[in-house]
């Protein structure tokens, strides 16, 4: 529902009178249309060339990431000694493997730290071999 | 001036959003005449209001990520360009304001005549002077640029009841430094 009063028309013409009118020319035009063409050039070049959603956002990083990512995991897999290892096993070639890393290690810590202790896998075999 | 543009505005705020220049050519033209007319019954100069609308639609641009396209689009852009004009207002101080503007002055009159009309004129613009700044900008958008009550309440963030309260009070005050001046018209 419009509740508002009518328009004070006699006091809308003398304050036009006085105030002058809001009309723009087409001289006024063309010149605030050409100055705001040109402030938002770069406002708009940078809205066209921005993603639009996070995954694209991302994406440019992802494709670059993506070949190291790949590369480091097949590493990790190939030099992975540990591997179907009971955790104690693990914990302790995991031990040599960073005495190996660090370079603190004797030559049989790196043989043991690759293939782990020949007795436990002796032992493996041997109770393998006589057990139930 | 008091209908609404209605316009394709989500569609076109989409183009803009996606940087398509034809688009926001289409929004400011839509638009400018609008936000010049808000922009200069702020401000009371052209030169003035013309580098506050183009400075309106940059910011409107900067913005428009902050624009719920949901709502319809004008009242929003109306918003920003009373800020930006109520702002530029302040940092500038516009002295020049407070003159009577050049069209205010009577032209072509016998002198008797023409210092008698200026003499009105001069009464109405201190009145209008006079008025608190929200009064003196909503009976200048209601009465003279046909903005509605709701519009105006938007604008400036005020209920559209409370404008209309403010705008009898202003259009009284007027009235009384018009008085002399209708019975010389008549």
């Amino acid at each position: 529902m419009n509740m508002d009063p009518e328009r004070d028309l006699e006091l809308a013409a003398a304050l036009r009178r006085l105030e002058g009118g809001a009309l723009l020319t087409e001289v006024e035009q063309t010149r605030i249309q050409n100055a705001i063409r040109i402030g938002a050039r770069e406002a708009l070049a940078r809205r066209r060339f921005a993603p639009r959603t996070p995954l694209e956002a991302i994406g440019g990083w992802w494709r670059a990431a993506l070949p190291v990512a790949a590369a480091a995991a097949l590493m990790l897999a190939l030099v992975q000694p540990w591997h179907g290892r009971s955790a104690p096993e693990q914990a302790s070639a995991r031990s040599g493997l960073a005495l190996v890393v660090a370079g603190e290690a004797e030559e049989h810590d790196v043989a043991r730290a690759i293939v782990g202790s020949p007795s436990e896998d002796l032992w493996v075999a041997d109770t393998g071999g006589n057990g139930p | 001036m008091g209908e609404v543009v209605e316009a394709p505005e989500p569609a076109l705020v989409a183009r803009v959003r996606a940087g398509e220049s034809s688009a926001f050519d289409e929004l400011v033209r839509l638009h400018m005449g609008r936000v010049f007319a808000i922009v200069l019954r702020v401000l009371g100069q052209r030169e003035d209001a013309e580098d506050v609308t183009q400075e309106v639609f940059l910011a409107v641009l900067g913005k428009l990520d902050t624009y719920d396209p949901r709502r319809p689009f004008a009242p929003w852009l109306y918003r920003i360009a009373t800020n930006r004009a109520l702002n530029a207002r302040k940092a500038r101080q516009l002295r020049r304001m407070d003159e009577i503007p050049e069209s205010a002055r009577a032209k072509g009159d016998e002198p008797d005549v023409a210092t008698a009309k200026a003499e009105e004129r001069e009464r109405l613009a201190r009145a209008l002077q006079e008025l608190p700044e929200r009064q003196r900008l909503i009976v200048k958008l209601f009465d003279l640029e046909g903005f509605s009550s709701v519009e105006i309440g938007s604008m400036l963030g005020m209920a559209d009841g409370t404008v209309r309260w403010h705008l009898l009070k202003a259009r009284e005050r007027l009235r009384r430094a018009l008085a002399p001046m209708e019975e010389w018209h008549r």
